[in-house]
């Protein structure tokens, strides 16, 4: 009796089911739809489940459903790795977890301060914080925290890339070279699409195609940035490199969260100062696209805020993971 | 009626609707949905089976056979059957006491 053939001997239920299974005898190998499946999941799970997966996704209608059960399953198998196969413990696990959190957070903050610098470095503003004080010292805050978030976002995160690059090449893993591939490129594409517009003329005020174009670079910037913080995050996810560097990454996240909260802190009272000192300013319209100064400056605190809510909480955690 | 059944909050976890299946008898996926379908009115996904199935194998409740193609059957482990067991239990505990709070409620 082969290990197969207890499949249905329990009840006359489990000996239907299996015998009523499309394609008794399955194929050899998985359909194209099913291998592509199946490499959404990490290399580990695809070397323990991946055959017997692409049978049972072989057997199973496609449907929207079925697509989005597997999408949501391979993103659970990537943040939660299962199995007996499982590379790390759970505390290296939960580590690489709440830095990559930190890191994307941090591009989070990024992004919106790109949009206070194109605010402030208008003359009116630039005026006002060489002229004010209280003005120049918060803007100055806020250069210092963000020089600081980024050397120690560098510091804890480049070794981390340099690891798994070396690693994905010395294996062979093409996906993982592809996954790091995405930040140069999408920093070429980006720096494309604004030598464009630069070679396009500053359009005067007014012209549709000043909000089209500000819309396209900003659009891009996202873009870009959103694409290689999915991409490095899904690299590190699935990479295997030295757990000591994820060790050695904690007090630079810590660093690189204290430094937001810094960042955060400047932005609003770089606000503050400037409703103080200047309230004309603050109420006029040096704000994104010529819209309001405060409106621009809510909002750029208001996501800062957030991303470095999560931040923190994420350095928070590395503790905890430390100590579990 | 299969969308009703399919609304039970009792038997909504895959990995309880797994190890009962596996009560009956080696199973390999396709033959555990169609049994869970049947039994449970929950048809799983192939993702929803599978993260499951990864999670009771690391928890030692099931194990792998082996096979001579590529459907692989599990079956129940001693703990996974004394883990199966006491939900059981537990589950019948609160089936008992809602139906005699249910019962007072009428009476």
């Amino acid at each position: 009796m082969t290990a197969l053939d207890g499949i249905g001997a329990g009840t006359s239920d489990s000996a239907s089911a299996a015998a009523s299974e499309p394609g008794a005898a399955p194929r050899r190998s998985p359909t194209r739809l099913a291998s592509f499946a199946v490499r959404l999941f990490p290399d580990d799970w695809q070397s323990r489940y991946g055959a017997e997966f692409g049978a049972l996704l072989d057997a199973t209608p496609p449907s929207i459903r079925i697509a989005f059960d597997v999408l949501v399953a391979a993103v659970d198998a990537h943040v939660h790795p299962t199995g007996p196969r499982r590379r790390w413990p759970l505390m290296i696990e939960r580590l690489r977890i709440s830095e990559l959190t930190v890191f994307a957070s941090w591009v989070v903050l990024v992004v919106a301060g790109l949009a206070f610098q194109r605010m402030t470095e208008g003359a009116p503003l630039a005026a006002i914080a060489a002229g004010q004080p209280a003005v120049g010292w918060a803007y100055a805050a806020i250069i210092g925290g963000a020089v600081v978030s980024l050397l120690a976002i560098a510091f804890g995160g480049v070794p981390i890339a340099l690891a798994i690059g070396r690693t994905a090449v010395e294996r062979r893993r093409w996906r993982q070279v592809g996954l790091l591939a995405v930040p140069p490129l999408s920093l070429a594409a980006w720096i494309g699409v604004t030598l464009l517009l630069i070679g396009r003329g500053d359009p005067v005020a007014g012209d549709p195609w000043r909000i089209i174009a500000f819309l396209a670079w900003v659009g891009t910037f996202v873009a870009a940035a959103t694409a290689s913080t999915v991409a490095v995050s899904a690299a590190a996810l699935d990479a295997d490199v030295d757990a000591a560097l994820y060790r050695r990454a904690v007090a630079p996240s810590r660093l690189a969260a204290i430094a937001m909260m810094a960042v955060t802190a400047a932005v609003v009272a770089w606000g503050v100062a400037l409703g103080v000192t200047t309230p004309g300013a603050l109420w006029g319209s040096e704000g994104i696209l010529g819209t309001s100064t405060i409106l621009t400056w809510v909002v750029v605190a208001f996501v800062m805020t957030a991303a470095t809510a999560v931040a923190v909480r994420a350095a928070r955690n590395t503790t905890l993971d430390l100590a579990a | 009626m299969q969308r009703a059944t399919s609304d039970r909050i009792a038997t909504r976890d895959p990995g309880l609707l797994i190890l009962a299946s596996l009560a009956a008898g080696p199973r390999h996926g396709y033959a555990m949905v169609e049994d869970i379908a049947r039994f449970g009115g929950a048809r799983l996904g192939p993702g929803t089976l599978y993260g499951a199935l990864a999670r009771l194998e690391e928890a030692g409740l099931i194990e792998p056979l082996d096979s001579p193609d590529r459907r692989r059957p599990y079956r129940l482990t001693d703990a996974g059957s004394a883990v199966l067991s006491n939900e059981i239990d537990a589950l019948e505990q609160v089936v008992l006491t809602v139906r005699n709070r249910l019962a007072e409620q009428t009476t």
